[in-house]
């Protein structure tokens, strides 16, 4: 037995001490009034002939003693609140996990969210452990509060937390737990035979309530085969309830609808729907649906971004631009402007993503994304940045790496004249010759992204410009220095992201922090939208959406029917303070009753 | 309190008197018959003459018919002596209205009897008493000193337990001319009241009981914890009055008040109960009629 308004030694000594109050005040003997009675000559004789209790009377005044002291531990009980025990036997440290998957937010019909009732439970729980240690944890967030026994500090985490994902994230764990609590609906099935090995008992506590939900459970945007759409929208909706429903579909891209219809959805049935976008417009795409019978907001609206819906703004610097005039003037959606060496200056003040150095190397390292092309002989002397000078004549492009600036790029088809590259420990090789001489090298920092191509596309140097490849690896690597690839269908949690993005903007505007952990940058999204990545000059977004058949069906769980049956039972035991009160007042009025009719000792 | 009455009430005790069992001789002339033979206006026998009697008196048509002397005899007409006892203790004024009432109750009656008393030329006394008698008042002859009796009656004070035997023993002890002796009181004395009554009857008196009673008297009023307080002695008792103890009171008072009904059933004493909730004409012109101490 615990109780819910105090320690339990407490609320047992409160018991302890009303049915001994109560005792002491049936019995006592309280100052009577004085009444004056002309002679005590006959009460005399009534009190003096010896009276026995009668058999009757002994009950009765029994009774009333224990109507008075049951009414009033009846209050003391309603006033403690117990419940049934939820610690192990001699209590110790409680861990409290909340289960903050994006289901949680579910609208049941009994009113209230599940992370609502979550929330609650948790509450009790705190309520019911005075005394003990508690810590609080999710399972997107880890441990969040305690371990403490200040309740107050525990309430006030509670108050600070929502629903944000964290479906796949590992157990919180704390040593010295006799019991870890896990409040959860269940509807995405997390293991814990873990948690047990530790010792600790575990109880599920589930909030499980089946509520009908529509979704978007997927949405993205690319390339599409029409060639008058500069993309299509791919996107999934399911209708998990029991009954069919109209879903409302709206499509906008940035501030303009592209589509608006309705949708027939059987009960359980799941459609795929394709949304042509058109040749110019925002590269922000937004998917938003509705229908009557919807439990579940977080996945009624899914994000995207066009990534070649802006024009990539390239500076070539070359002498004679040659082939690259030309594939630059032929390529859609880059706008190249051209100029000399001479005129490249620093800091640039142009607009430009991406500076193209053909045949020439700056004398400083340039601070925007850079492909250079053919590096001079002389660029060890000119530029020492850059690195040391290596060349080679009929290179054989033979080994190459999996990267984004290759991919697509056929080598047998290429033949080189001659290779110029430099080498140093910031270049990464991913394409060498035969002898080792560096063909493609890449370099990425947190500051700036850098490719470097060991070869020319004038006829003396090779013969790429007359291949597929020449696009392809030029349009690869304007990409990937300018606009990066952060992944499609991003899903709230711990991402990670490109090495060279250092900010992280989310759609509120709000600065989201990036850490780095080994090569790599992990950032912590609680929220979905569409976020903005910068970093080494480049600038991306990032569509984060939660749609997820396995989140979306809160129509089942995985928890068993024993478990919610038991919690069931439970929760049908937490407001039994007012059928108490209600007790006591019975039996109240039945004392006061029998007083009125004089049926008393 | 002040005492009167309306005119009505004292033109119908003017036509009553007091019916006493016994003939007693009185002091003065009256109108009620003397015991003795007397010099009244009604002729009641004769007898022979002796030497001494008054010539006066002689039947002379006697003597002449008979040639005997005989003495013409008549019926002497007296007043009658009545002794109003009244209960002046503190049980029968205490704390509360209802037992103040007893006290009032009493007076009242004493005075209805006096006027009756005094409108037949009797002879009234009033003796108020508690643990002894104290100063007794004559209330004189005539009924226009019914105003000097409400005087007296009014400055009667309440105070002092009851002791019924040792104030009618200190009354006997003074000698008096027996007569008429009502008792009003509400007879709640420790002691008891048997030999107090015996001693008044065995002084000659004819004795009236009036028992005064109260509600509070019969029905203590209060249910549970209550610290009873003897409005006499001062003596206080913790009771736990129970609605059992409170019956078995109630039957105990009744108990009480049979036994002294009974007790003056078997000694030839009048009794009368004067509750103080009927008021003093119904008692006077009914019960006391019906118990024939009125006539």
């Amino acid at each position: 037995m615990s109780f819910g308004a105090m320690a339990g030694w407490q609320a047992w000594g409160l018991l302890a001490l009303t049915a001994s109050v109560l005792t002491w005040l049936f019995f006592m003997k309280i100052r009577a009034p004085r009444v004056h009675v002309p002679s005590l000559m006959l009460w005399t004789q009534v009190l003096d002939a010896t009276r026995e209790m009668t058999l009757w009377e002994r009950i009765r005044k029994a009774v009333s003693w224990l109507v008075i002291v049951a009414t009033g531990v009846l209050l003391m009980l309603a006033l403690t609140r117990p419940a049934p025990s939820v610690v192990a036997a001699g209590g110790g440290r409680r861990l409290i996990v909340i289960d903050s998957s994006w289901s949680m937010g579910t609208e049941t019909p009994s009113g209230g969210t599940r992370w609502d009732r979550a929330i609650t439970r948790a509450r009790t729980l705190i309520a019911s452990s005075a005394g003990d240690e508690v810590a609080l944890a999710t399972t997107a967030d880890g441990l969040v509060e305690g371990p403490t026994t200040d309740a107050v500090l525990l309430e006030a985490a509670l108050d600070r937390l929502a629903p944000s994902g964290g479906e796949g994230g590992d157990w919180p764990r704390l040593a010295n737990v006799s019991v870890v609590h896990f409040i959860t609906d269940g509807t995405i099935p997390r293991p814990t035979e873990d948690l047990a090995t530790s010792g600790a008992r575990v109880s599920v506590e589930p909030v499980f309530e089946p509520a009908p939900n529509v979704a978007i459970t997927a949405f993205e945007t690319h390339a599409g085969g029409d060639p008058e759409a500069q993309a299509e929208a791919y996107l999934e909706l399911a209708n998990y309830s029991t009954a069919a429903q109209p879903v409302r579909l709206v499509v906008t891209r940035g501030t303009v609808s592209v589509a608006d219809t309705s949708i027939d959805l059987s009960p359980g049935e799941a459609v795929r729907q394709i949304v042509p976008l058109g040749r110019s417009g925002d590269a922000r795409v937004r998917a938003r649906i509705s229908a009557p019978d919807n439990a579940l907001a977080i996945d009624d609206e899914a994000v995207a971004w066009i990534a070649g819906a802006e024009p990539l703004a390239v500076t070539v610097v070359s002498e004679s631009p040659g082939f690259l005039q030309i594939l630059f003037e032929r390529l859609p959606g880059m706008k190249a402007t051209f100029i000399a060496p001479a005129a490249y200056a620093q800091p640039r003040t142009g607009a430009e993503h991406v500076v193209v150095f053909d045949h020439w190397v700056p004398a400083e390292p340039p601070a925007k994304p850079a492909l250079f092309v053919s590096p001079p002989p002389d660029a060890a002397s000119t530029a020492p940045w850059v690195g040391a000078a290596r060349q080679e004549r009929e290179p054989e492009w033979r080994t190459s790496l999996a990267h984004p600036v290759l991919r697509g790029v056929d080598p047998s088809t290429v033949t080189l004249e001659r290779a110029r590259a430099v080498e140093s420990d910031a270049w990464t090789p991913i394409a060498r010759s035969a002898t080792g001489t560096p063909l493609v090298s890449v370099a990425e920092t947190v500051d700036y992204r850098r490719v470097m191509l060991g070869f020319g596309f004038a006829e003396a140097e090779s013969n790429v410009a007359l291949q597929p490849a020449f696009p392809v690896i030029v349009v690869n690597a304007l990409e990937w220095l300018a606009r990066p690839s952060l992944g499609d269908q991003v899903r709230p949690g711990v991402v990670g992201l490109e090495a060279v993005v250092s900010r992280l903007t989310s759609p509120e505007g709000q600065r989201v922090e990036v850490t780095t952990f080994g090569a790599t940058r992990l950032a912590r999204i609680s929220t979905p939208g569409l976020y903005l990545a910068e970093g080494g000059g480049m600038r991306s977004a990032l569509a984060v959406n939660v749609g997820d058949p396995q989140v979306s069906n809160v129509e089942r769980t995985s928890l068993t029917a024993q478990t919610l049956s038991d919690t069931a039972a439970a929760q049908a035991n937490d407001p039994w303070w007012p059928t108490l009160i209600a007790i006591a007042f019975a039996f109240a009025l039945v004392e006061w009753w029998t007083w009125r009719r004089r049926i008393t000792v | 309190m002040a005492l009167s009455f309306d005119s009505d009430f004292l033109k119908k005790l003017e036509y009553l008197h007091v019916v006493s069992k016994k003939a007693f001789a009185g002091q003065a002339r009256a109108d009620r018959l003397a015991p003795k033979r007397g010099r009244g206006l009604e002729f009641a026998d004769t007898r022979p003459y002796s030497a001494g009697d008054d010539f006066r008196h002689i039947d002379w048509k006697a003597y002449r018919r008979l040639g005997r002397l005989l003495l013409r005899l008549f019926d002497e007409e007296q007043d009658l002596p009545i002794y109003l006892f009244i209960d002046s203790s503190q049980s029968m004024s205490g704390e509360s209205k209802a037992q103040a009432e007893k006290f009032d109750q009493a007076r009242r009656l004493a005075a209805a009897l006096c006027y009756i008393g005094l409108a037949h030329l009797d002879r009234v006394t009033i003796m108020p008493f508690d643990e002894t008698v104290r100063e007794e008042r004559s209330a004189g002859q005539g009924k226009g000193r019914i105003f000097r009796v409400f005087e007296m009656l009014e400055e009667i004070k309440t105070g002092g337990t009851t002791n019924l035997a040792e104030s009618f023993k200190l009354f006997a002890a003074r000698g008096r001319r027996a007569g008429l002796a009502v008792v009003i009181s509400d007879f709640l004395d420790p002691n008891g009241y048997e030999s107090a009554l015996k001693v008044l009857q065995a002084r000659g008196h004819a004795v009236y009981v009036v028992q005064i009673a109260s509600e509070a008297d019969r029905d203590p009023g209060a249910l549970g914890d209550v610290k009873f307080v003897d409005t006499e002695t001062g003596v206080t008792r913790d009771v736990e009055v129970t609605p059992a103890l409170a019956a078995a009171y109630g039957k105990a008072w009744q108990a009480y008040t049979d036994a002294l009904q009974q007790f003056c059933g078997r000694y030839n004493i009048g009794y009368i109960r004067a509750d103080v909730e009927r008021s003093v004409e119904e008692i006077v012109l009914q019960t006391f009629r019906q118990g024939r101490f009125v006539a």
